[in-house]
This record gives structure tokens, C-alpha cells and sequence, in this order.
């Protein structure tokens, strides 16, 4: 059930208002921490640039330093900010738990005549669920993820202009094709999951009542049923798989000819002498850095799935 | 896989002795328990929680594994319990039954083709025929977490209805009344005997069911404390007229 951004927007404000000393918190962490990813590379080509040239051991001891305490602050900040962001959205919904069953209660006899208890439980609960994957996995990891590659592409600008339009024309290109492929699997992931719960469903119900099956000579007729279960959703679960790890081949092809790109622009540029050693590993290491939001994308299909 | 009811099934005698079965983390279970069951009878099982009652019929079924014991239906010895106790031979209803997310007749049928069966008597001996017509669509009606929730004794009824459709030779209740009011209990067992061709074996305190028995097993601790018909054994037994007060329907 697809939702207008626009309610998703005003759910935020209305649930995040209350905790906003946290959330601000959480925000200022989760930017120091993409400072932090998006420094040390630039410490790596100060580091090999002074080496390159000659400079004293003692300068690239300072650099070494300081690169493990910039990678130390990072990786400190990124998982103080993870825990408030979960914690923050569990508040939230919470939150939003307690006023869904507040309505509910509220409603006449007619909407509980209507509606089963599994049905409300799956109200309250399910949906919410997914809401809070909603609060803490898209809004924030995609927030941070496009802040970072924001960074990364403006970082490509100051190196040269046209490293920065190429970079950028790849991140474009890479994210539309996975978003696209992304969106075609949705669905079948969404059948395997319904599948998935109502297999396991089947298979809880069955176990627990082995005596009555077995005592009343049923034996036979829940292995039917069983067996024709696993026949429905074997197809929906190959297709799912296969469209994972065609998506996961994709990205890794794309990945590698961002790679490629990277280096070689950067080898053309050192050959000619615009650019320094540490400059060509600048550009190869953000290149790889890119990699990292794009997968977080791939996790959280991945996540979707496994719920 | 619907066995047709034969000559071969049909039940004369059914006699268990020195059945045996521990629990293995708990160490409690039965011990020597003998049992002889005649075409047409009502035996009942009773004696206070935790006597054995529900494992003494389990075992016998071979719902669990006897450590020692006989079994013998006509007289033959039954070799593997387990595949022997199922319909067209005998049929269970388990205390607590468990109806599953599909269909109230499908939970009745559990596969048996639905014309080779008589589910509307199924469904009337089990006093499930109110309840039916209540429902919203009858006998199609979802039952379970995504559907319609039962209450106990329309649970039990619906498991009672499950072994009835079976048309087995023999019966085995496990404290089906527990939750039936007076009234719908009596209707019930009415109904069951009503042909005399029934046999059953049954776990119960409840007075009504003792008063038609032919035969009464009462348990303590595991092991068989008296045995014989309510009159003699309210006269000889203190255990059966302390259960025939009540004096542990406390603890339920």
C-alpha cells in the first residue's frame, strides 16, 4: 500500500517532535561520522604524497596517527548515532503503537464485529512494523547515504571538473539501474514473504496438533498438504533468488567499471602530470567508498525479504 | 487414503496389560496399568490431575512410546500401536484439540472425502449444529487466527465432530465435557450411545459420564488404585468417593 511521501513527512514531524533533543543528537553524529569516512581517505593521500617526495618519517608518523584517530571517531560516532536512530524510532512508534489501539478502542462495536482480532493485532502491529523500518532504516539510512555521496561527488569536483561530471554521470547511472531493477523485484519478494509467513504458519498449526493428526489417521492428507505448499512457493522463491543475485551481479559489474573509470582517468591524468600518486589513490578509494551506499539499498532488500 | 470400514476392523475385545511409560525429564508417567475393553461399552478413565489419565490413553494409542506392555485387539497382539489405533480401528479427541487457520469442515474432514462420509450426523452427535447455524458461512466458515475464534467447548465439539465423522470402532475421549455445560453434555452422550454400537474409552470425572460407564478405572500416581462399576467402587474406594465429592475439582 503505497503512501504520498507527504503523509510519511507529517507522520515524521508529528512522532520525532517530542524526542528532538535526540534526534538532533543522532544528526550531528551521523555527520560527524561522514566527515570522519569522507577525511581519512584524504589523510591516505597526504600520507603517500609525502612519502613519494621524500618527506621525514616523522611527518608520516603525525599522518599515520591521525589517520587511526579519524577512523576511530568515525566508527565511534557511527554506532552511538545507529543506537539513538533505533532508539528514536522505537520511541516513535511506540508511540504511534499506543494511539492506533487508543482509536481502535474508541471505535463503536461494529468495527470489532467486522474486523477479526488477527486482523487488528496485524493492524497494530504489522503495519507498524513496517513503519519503523520506515523511521530508522529508510528515512535515516537513506538521508545519511545521500548526504555521503553528495560529499564524495563534490570532493570529485575539487580534484578536477571533469572527474567530478564523470563520477557523477556513474553514481546516475548505477543507482537508476538499481533502483529499476530494485522495483521489478519488489513484488516477487513481497509474494515470497506471504508465502514464507503462511508456510510457517501451516507447518506451527500442524506441529502442534500432531496428536490429533496422527490419532485421527490425517497423517497422510497434512503431508499433502505440506507437499503442495512447497510446490506453490518454490517458483516464487527461485524467482526471488534469482532476481537477488541478478541485481547483485549487476551492481558488481557496475562497480568494477566504476573502478575502472576511476583508475584509469586517474592514471591519464598522473601520466601527464596534472595529478599527484595520492591524488589517483584519492579518487580509487572514493570510488570504492561509493559502493557502500548502494549496498546498504541491497541489505535492505535483502532485510525486506527475510522479514 | 480413506480406508473403508471392514469386517477386519471391527471390534470385539480390546485388552492392554502392564502398560508402562515414564517421562523421561520428569520421571512421573504409568506403571502396570491393564485395561480390558468390551464391544459396545463405556469404560472411563478417572482419578485426580497428574494420576496418569491422559498418558495412560496415549500410551495405549501409541502416542507415546510404552516401555513395557501388551496390547491385544481380538485377541491378536498389536505390534506397532501407532499405525494401529487410526480410523477406521479408532479414533481420538485430544483434551486440549487443535483446529487449525482453515475452514470449519476442513478441520472436520482433515481430508476424508466429504461424500463418503455422513458430516451432517458427524456434526449433529457433537452438538456442533447450533453453533453451526450461528456461524456466517456454516460449515465454510474460517476458522483460526485469520478467521472466526472458536470458544472451548465449540473447540472441543469441532475435535469431537473430527472423530465422530471417522466412524471408528472405537472412541477415545479425552475429558471431552470439561468444557460443555450440563445440558450440551448430556444431549452428547445421549446421542452416542443411542445405537449401542459404540465403544468407547473415556478420561472424565464428571458425574454423568460415571454414572453411564460399565466400567470405571480410577488412578492414582500412575498406577491403577480400584477398578469396577461406580456403585461398588463409591462403596469400597476411598479415592473414587473423594473424586465423586469433588475434592480436587479445586485444583482444575
Amino acid at each position: 500500500m503505497p503512501v504520498p511521501f507527504k503523509r510519511y513527512l507529517s507522520l515524521l514531524v508529528t512522532y520525532l517532535k517530542p524526542q528532538w533533543p535526540t534526534v538532533l543528537l543522532m544528526a550531528v553524529l551521523l555527520l560527524s561520522s561522514i566527515g570522519a569516512d569522507l577525511i581519512y581517505p584524504q589523510i591516505m593521500k597526504m600520507f603517500i604524497d609525502t612519502a613519494t617526495r621524500g618527506g621525514v618519517a616523522s611527518m608520516l608518523l603525525i599522518i599515520a596517527l591521525a589517520f587511526a584517530g579519524v577512523v576511530l571517531f568515525g566508527m565511534v560516532t557511527a554506532a552511538i548515532g545507529t543506537y539513538l536512530g533505533t532508539k528514536v524510532a522505537w520511541t516513535a512508534t511506540n508511540f504511534l503503537r499506543r494511539d492506533l489501539a487508543t482509536h481502535c478502542l474508541s471505535l463503536d462495536m461494529g468495527y470489532h464485529k467486522a474486523h477479526t482480532s488477527g486482523e487488528m493485532i496485524e493492524r497494530i502491529d504489522g503495519d507498524v512494523d513496517k513503519l519503523s523500518n520506515f523511521f530508522s532504516r529508510m528515512a535515516i539510512n537513506l538521508l545519511v547515504m545521500g548526504i555521503f555521496v553528495l560529499g564524495v561527488l563534490i570532493l570529485f569536483f575539487t580534484i578536477i571538473w571533469y572527474v567530478g561530471v564523470a563520477m557523477t554521470i556513474f553514481v546516475l547511472v548505477t543507482l537508476l539501474i538499481l533502483l529499476y531493477l530494485r522495483r521489478r523485484a519488489m513484488p516477487i519478494w513481497e509474494r515470497d514473504r506471504q508465502m514464507s509467513a503462511t508456510f510457517f504458519g501451516f507447518l506451527g498449526e500442524r506441529l502442534g496438533g500432531t496428536e490429533d493428526i496422527r490419532a485421527n489417521g490425517a497423517t497422510t492428507y497434512i503431508l499433502r498438504r505440506f507437499l503442495l505448499l512447497l510446490r506453490e512457493w518454490f517458483p516464487i522463491f527461485l524467482k526471488g533468488e534469482s532476481a537477488f543475485l541478478f541485481m547483485f551481479t549487476v551492481a558488481s559489474f557496475l562497480f568494477t567499471g566504476g573502478s575502472i573509470l576511476a583508475l584509469g582517468l586517474g592514471t591519464y591524468l598522473w601520466s601527464i602530470n596534472v595529478v599527484s600518486l595520492g591524488t589517483v589513490f584519492l579518487m580509487f578509494s572514493y570510488t570504492q567508498m561509493l559502493q557502500y551506499p548502494i549496498q546498504q539499498i541491497q541489505t535492505q532488500s535483502a532485510a525486506r525479504r527475510a522479514g | 487414503m480413506h480406508a473403508q470400514k471392514t469386517d477386519e476392523h471391527r471390534l470385539e475385545s480390546l485388552e492392554a496389560s502392564d502398560l508402562t511409560y515414564h517421562y523421561p525429564d520428569k520421571g512421573r508417567g504409568i506403571e502396570g496399568i491393564s485395561l480390558c475393553l468390551k464391544r459396545g461399552s463405556l469404560t472411563v478413565i478417572t482419578g485426580r490431575i497428574g494420576s496418569g489419565k491422559t498418558t495412560c490413553v496415549q500410551v495405549l494409542q501409541g502416542l507415546l512410546p510404552a516401555e513395557r506392555g501388551k496390547i491385544r485387539w481380538n485377541g491378536q497382539e498389536v505390534g506397532d500401536p501407532a499405525a494401529f489405533f487410526v480410523p477406521p480401528r479408532s479414533a481420538y479427541t485430544a483434551q486440549v484439540p487443535h483446529l487449525f487457520s482453515d475452514p470449519l469442515k476442513d478441520n472436520i474432514l482433515l481430508g476424508l472425502p466429504e461424500e463418503n462420509v455422513d458430516l451432517s450426523m458427524a456434526v449433529r452427535m457433537a452438538v456442533l449444529e447450533r453453533d453451526v447455524e450461528t456461524l456466517e458461512n456454516g460449515l465454510d466458515t474460517l476458522i483460526g487466527t485469520r478467521g472466526v475464534k472458536l470458544s472451548g467447548g465449540q473447540a472441543q465439539r469441532t475435535a469431537a465432530a473430527r472423530m465422530l465423522v471417522r466412524d471408528a470402532e472405537l472412541l477415545i475421549f479425552d475429558d471431552l465435557s470439561s468444557a460443555l455445560d450440563v445440558e450440551t453434555e448430556q444431549v452428547l452422550w445421549d446421542q452416542l450411545f443411542s445405537t449401542g454400537e459404540r465403544t468407547c474409552l473415556v478420561v472424565s470425572h464428571r458425574r454423568q459420564v460415571l454414572h453411564r460407564a460399565n466400567h470405571i478405572i480410577v488412578l492414582k500416581n500412575g498406577r491403577l488404585e480400584a477398578e469396577g462399576d461406580l456403585e461398588m467402587l463409591l462403596a469400597t474406594s476411598n479415592e473414587m468417593q473423594r473424586l465423586w465429592r469433588g475434592d480436587f475439582a479445586m485444583e482444575e
